[in-house]
């Protein structure tokens, strides 16, 4: 494995009907120089009353302990189940978060980052 | 900077040109020169080369920080570029508010903010309609780094497509801007780099043509939002011989829905007065103008377009000989009525245009004089044999006819051929061209019909192909992050992803699911009957709730009591506050139409691994009740009670409604047991899950051999490029923090642990200290086993290892287990040797197939979406930009056969292939299958968006180019006729090459074009020079 150096790429598309935009956004961390975190956001935005508005927002972040299943879901992206779980009960608990903790730090943000994985 | 070289070759190739007397192209080299160095890798001054490790500089005090674009650097260029002061200001905001400062100590933390500050910038901006695409990357790099004085500065790089889209924009022709968007639409944001309206837009230009010589001019626009005319634009040029102008009044209409997408109209006069040779064409036109296009359809994106243009004016004509064809006139009045239709289609990387006109022409009464009939096609085609490297073929067929009525037709009417484009109706963002295009003749000198009859033809044909191949490039994406497989890996994800969240968003616009919205969201006003199963009633009952819980908790109840009420607020186990949280969730899904479903289901449904909100509440709050009657307070435990029924009685009535909401869109998994027949069968080992187990089993096999194979195997000493992590390693072993690490170093020369302890984690191992590693470990390994028991406890050996470990290896094989044992005990540090690192990409994809097949266990009891997603990963990809995992197996299988064949493995390569040619064939089994499910109408929909997402993210990824040299090389056929002389009418042949240099999809062309068959008369050749933008994201 090579230095981890970090980037990130982002693409946003205007679907050929002009009235929806996908943003992907890929970001690369790294914790020291051989420990990569990765974050991924992507948004659905509509055309709505001659503005877009957000519809819907993922961002997923996958690391420092970069397990097989994480890696997995990465790869073969979320299922509706998981993108439900990110909107409900991971937003709510990130909500609660003060400035001061860190979604990596809070344990049950950690727990629910395991349930996110297992979510059918 | 490899750019510095673009600047050696064109200035090289320009020289040789001027001796050939075109002294012309010294000014286009210029040009492009300058070009050039507006990308020139980095300004002047000097840089001290800086570690690639950031760890390294942690503590560091920063004496400089800057956020660097391509329009930050200066050059001749700049006054194009008008958004540089608008950026510049941007980004000293964006400095104000970043964490890393100037004067600070460099620290990672801070540094890490940085970057997810920038990276969520560029996710939160919206592309402009006429953009179609935004690409933003952004990465860092230190500067003037000071190991003694310990300091350094940092750079934050960021290269975004919303500074070329403006720049290009100034350049941008008509005819292309309908191609990159077929509705241009409103640009909100005023200060959109790339808002052009209220704006005066002027575009000066120049060029040079053999026959207009030297020309100038300038073109200006108006844009603005309001009225039926909102766009007024007005040109002119002019030369020692020759003149053109123009002035039009334009409007246009978007539409939101139905076939048409978009129609535009004008108003307008245009002039020109252009030489022939030795002819002169004059013709002045008062024109009312009207096109439109309708919308994408189909998978090809067929689009057709149309239009029409009612014109009157003049058509003159100075030839200086006599015409005594009586149905040729100089001079003549011209009204004409034209109408064309067209179409577009794309696929991939190719592309078709063809398109029909009809002029019907009279002499300015209202008798037909004569019709013109003209047919264009089109074709192009760009073949990436390698990222990045795109070859490009366009090829263009035009050909006209004129049918006269007995009446004469204006000379300036006929067809007169060249090296420029004469579009069919001046104006019109559609170029249909109506002359024969041959690149070897200057502009309308292809007009001999006869022996000193230069009056051009009355049919025509022109076929043109043009050919190019970047040789030099520098990719939009670096290397280094494009060919990572993990960057591609998750691309493919986040596609995935993308597709689920657009079946969603197109399932709430339902009408079921409207309807089951308005009624789960409830009537504000209060009903007198029964609680209704909505959240209005939920949320009253939930605010009750709290409001007695806090009047038991003024009343000091008992511990039990109050511990009961405690575990509401903070749930055991799951840590929910169960009443704040129920109502943040009801208040979202209330007021965020994105969020409802999620919100709604998180309240009542919970999911596999948690249940709902309010049921989990309920029980909480039944603890409650009883703790109040045991405390004694049956008062309150009955009033908290009766609460806590009407709280059951709304979820009870809610739980239908929700279970229909989450049913909805829902896909019967049975579609996919086709595919998953050839996948994952318990029928049968033939499938693809049996395959995969097979080719694991092989690669185990090639490893379990590899411990006795020298050179390329593990029974080899170690290689410098065997440590892949010097610093890591070093310190392990100086430090001795573990049981290997402090055996290892009791074993070395005191030489090499005095080296060890010098050594500074501060920066890499020097080359000695790495030397006299790699001969330590090296001793070691050709000596006796390695291996006790309590050494290598806190090692993840593998079986392999520990059975060849309890077998008393000797020779090469127990080199192989000393060498396995280092590996495997520093697995990120030391390579287990060449052939394991060749196999490491299979295994890795091998490990991906096994993880994505075992989710599909008991697949008939999944959601038809988690089946689809692991079954795409598995077998479908998305090309070549995130290939299927059984793909990425063949792939590599094939990339195997030599290195396996030359460490003598022949037989483990014939499995291998053998194994592969069985995945190959089932896995083209099984994408059939996955392409013969139905669809329902969103998810072909969604799927055409994310088609269409993905298209444009392979070219970002493994084409498009920020900088890119091409060699271009061009081949006309024309001819105009009749002939009315011996040896005219005959087809000509041009033969041109030049280079293109682009920037982005902004192409420069400049060359020269031979006739090959020139008649005395004719020229030798003409320049080629063209500006153009390609439309890489159809």
């Amino acid at each position: 494995m090579g230095k981890c150096k970090e980037f990130s790429i982002n693409l946003a598309v205007l679907a050929p009907s002009n009235k929806r935009q996908f943003s992907f956004g890929m970001m690369r961390g790294c914790i020291d120089d051989n420990t990569p975190l990765y974050a991924m956001i992507f948004v659905l935005r509509d055309l709505i009353n001659g503005e877009f508005q957000d519809r819907v927002k993922v961002k997923v972040t996958v690391g420092p302990t970069f397990n097989d299943k994480a890696e997995g879901l990465m790869k073969r992206g979320l299922n509706a189940a998981q993108l439900d779980f990110l909107q409900g009960p991971l937003t709510s608990r990130m909500n609660r978060l003060n400035p001061s903790n860190s979604e990596v730090a809070d344990p049950r943000m950690n727990q629910l980052g395991q349930e996110l994985l297992n979510q059918k | 900077m490899t750019l510095l070289l673009a600047q050696a070759a064109i200035g090289t190739w320009c020289w040789r040109i001027r001796r050939g007397c075109e002294r012309s192209l010294l000014a286009v080299c210029c040009g492009l020169m300058l070009a050039a160095s507006c990308f020139a890798a980095s300004d002047d001054s000097a840089r001290k080369p800086c570690r690639d490790s950031v760890d390294s500089y942690l503590g560091y005090k920063i004496s400089n920080v800057r956020i660097v674009t391509p329009l930050s650097i200066r050059t001749p260029l700049s006054f194009l570029f008008g958004s540089q002061k608008k950026l510049g200001d941007e980004f000293d905001a964006l400095l104000q508010r970043m964490p890393v400062k100037k004067g600070d100590p460099f620290d990672r933390a801070a540094h890490n903010a940085a970057m997810e500050m920038l990276f969520d910038r560029y996710a939160e901006k919206l592309v402009s309609p006429g953009e179609r695409i935004r690409v933003a990357f952004t990465t860092f790099r230190f500067e003037d780094c000071d190991d003694v004085a310990r300091t350094i500065s940092i750079s934050y790089l960021v290269y975004s497509t919303e500074f070329l889209y403006f720049a290009s924009r100034i350049f941008e022709k008509p005819g292309d801007q309908i191609t990159r968007s077929l509705a241009p639409g409103k640009l909100e944001n005023p200060d959109s780099l790339a808002n052009t309206n209220n704006k005066l837009l002027p575009q000066p230009f120049a060029g040079y043509d053999r026959a207009r010589e030297v020309f100038g001019g300038a073109k200006a626009a108006f844009n603005t939002e309001n009225g039926i005319i909102n766009k007024v634009d007005l040109g002119a040029s002019g030369s020692a011989n020759s003149a053109t102008a123009d002035f039009n009044l334009a409007g246009a209409k978007d539409f939101a829905a139905g076939f048409l997408s978009h129609v535009d109209w004008r108003m307008g006069y245009n002039y020109f007065n252009l030489p022939s040779d030795p002819n002169q064409l004059k013709a002045g036109t008062g024109l009312g103008q009207i096109f439109g296009a309708t919308r994408p359809i189909g998978s090809h994106d067929l689009t057709f377009r149309f239009g029409a243009s009612v014109e009157g004016g003049n058509r003159q004509s100075e030839l200086p000989v006599s015409i005594t064809d009586p149905n040729v006139a100089q001079q003549l009045g011209y009204g004409a009525l034209k109408a064309y239709l067209g179409a577009t289609a794309n696929h991939d990387r190719r592309s078709w245009t063809a398109s029909y006109g009809l002029q019907l022409s009279s002499d300015g009464d209202l008798g037909l004089n004569y019709t013109k009939h003209i047919f264009d096609a089109g074709y192009r085609l760009r073949y990436l044999w390698r990222e990045h490297r795109p070859f490009r073929l366009e090829a263009q067929f035009t050909a006209g006819a004129i049918r006269t009525r007995g009446k004469p037709v204006p000379v300036a009417e006929r067809f007169f051929g060249g090296n420029k484009v004469r579009s069919f109706i001046d104006g019109d963002d559609w170029i249909i061209n109506t002359a024969p295009i041959i690149r070897s003749f200057p502009q309308n000198t292809f007009n001999l019909v006869g022996s000193n009859l230069p009056i051009g033809g009355e049919n025509f044909f022109s076929a043109n192909v043009t050919l190019s191949q970047p040789v030099w490039n520098f990719p939009a994406v670096p290397f280094q992050i494009s060919q990572e497989q993990i960057v591609r890996d998750a691309l493919g994800g986040q596609l995935r992803t993308a597709r689920v969240a657009t079946v969603k968003s197109y399932l709430e616009e339902e009408p079921g699911y409207v309807t089951l919205n308005k009624a789960l969201l409830g009537d504000a006003a209060p009903s007198d009957g029964p609680p209704s199963g909505n959240l209005v009633a939920l949320s009253q009952a939930v605010d009750q709730v709290e409001e007695k819980l806090a009047a038991i908790g003024r009343q000091n109840p008992p511990s039990e009591v109050s511990d009961a009420i405690a575990a509401v607020s903070d749930e055991p186990d799951l840590g929910a506050d169960l009443v704040a949280d129920s109502k943040d969730a009801i208040e979202a899904a209330r007021t965020d139409t994105s969020a409802f479903k999620a919100k709604v289901r998180e309240l009542i449904a919970g999911s596999n691994t948690r249940k709902g909100l309010i049921i989990r509440l309920i029980t909480r709050l039944d603890n409650v009740v009883d703790a109040l009657r045991r405390a004694p307070l049956p008062a309150a435990a009955q009033d908290l009670g009766n609460t806590v029924s009407t709280l059951k009685q709304i979820s009870t009535s809610m739980e239908p409604q929700v279970a229909k909401l989450l049913a909805i869109g829902k896909v019967d998994i049975a579609l996919y047991r086709p595919v998953m027949a050839v996948v994952k069968t318990d029928a049968s080992d033939d499938d693809i899950d049996g395959v995969v187990k097979q080719i694991a089993a092989t690669v185990e096999a090639i490893k379990k051999r590899a411990n006795t194979i020298p050179n390329t195997g593990r029974a080899a000493l170690l290689q410098p490029a065997d440590i892949k992590l010097p610093k890591p390693l070093a310190v392990k072993l100086r430090d001795g923090s573990d049981s290997v690490s402090a055996f290892l170093n009791s074993q070395f020369t005191q030489e090499t642990r005095d080296l060890l302890k010098a050594y500074k984690d501060t920066e890499d191992p020097p080359d000695q200290l790495l030397r006299a590693l790699i001969s330590e470990l090296n001793r070691l390994i050709s000596g006796p086993s390695l291996f006790t028991d309590d050494r290598f406890s806190d090692a993840d050996l593998t079986d392999a290892t520990e059975e060849l470990a309890g077998s008393n290896p000797q020779g090469a094989a127990l080199i192989g287990l000393n060498r396995s044992l280092l590996a495997e005990s520093f697995p990120r540090e030391i390579s287990k040797s060449q052939l394991d690192d060749a196999l490491d990409p299979l295994d890795g994809f091998v490990k991906d197939a096994t993880d994505t097949l075992s989710s599909l266990d008991g697949f008939e009891s999944s959601d038809a979406d988690d089946v689809r997603s692991a079954v795409h990963q598995l077998v479908m990809g998305f090309g070549d930009l995130s290939p299927a995992v059984t793909a990425s197996i063949s792939s590599e299988v094939r990339k195997l056969q030599r290195p396996l064949t030359n460490a003598g493995l022949q037989t483990e390569a014939q499995a291998l292939l053998a194994e592969n040619a069985k995945l190959t064939s089932l896995q083209k089994r099984a994408r059939d299958a996955f392409n013969s499910i139905p669809l329902t109408k969103l998810e072909q929909q969604a799927d055409r968006d994310i088609a269409y997402a993905a298209r444009s993210l392979d070219v970002i990824f493994r084409e498009i180019n920020l900088v890119e040299i091409a060699p271009v090389v061009t081949f006309d056929a024309a001819r105009i006729g009749p002939g009315v002389s011996p040896g005219f009418g005959k087809t000509h042949y041009g033969l041109g090459a030049g280079v293109r240099f682009s920037i982005v999809t902004l192409d420069f062309t400049a060359g020269y074009s031979f006739n090959l068959n020139r008649q005395p008369t004719e020229p030798r050749g003409a320049v080629l020079l063209s500006m153009t933008i390609s439309d890489l994201f159809r």
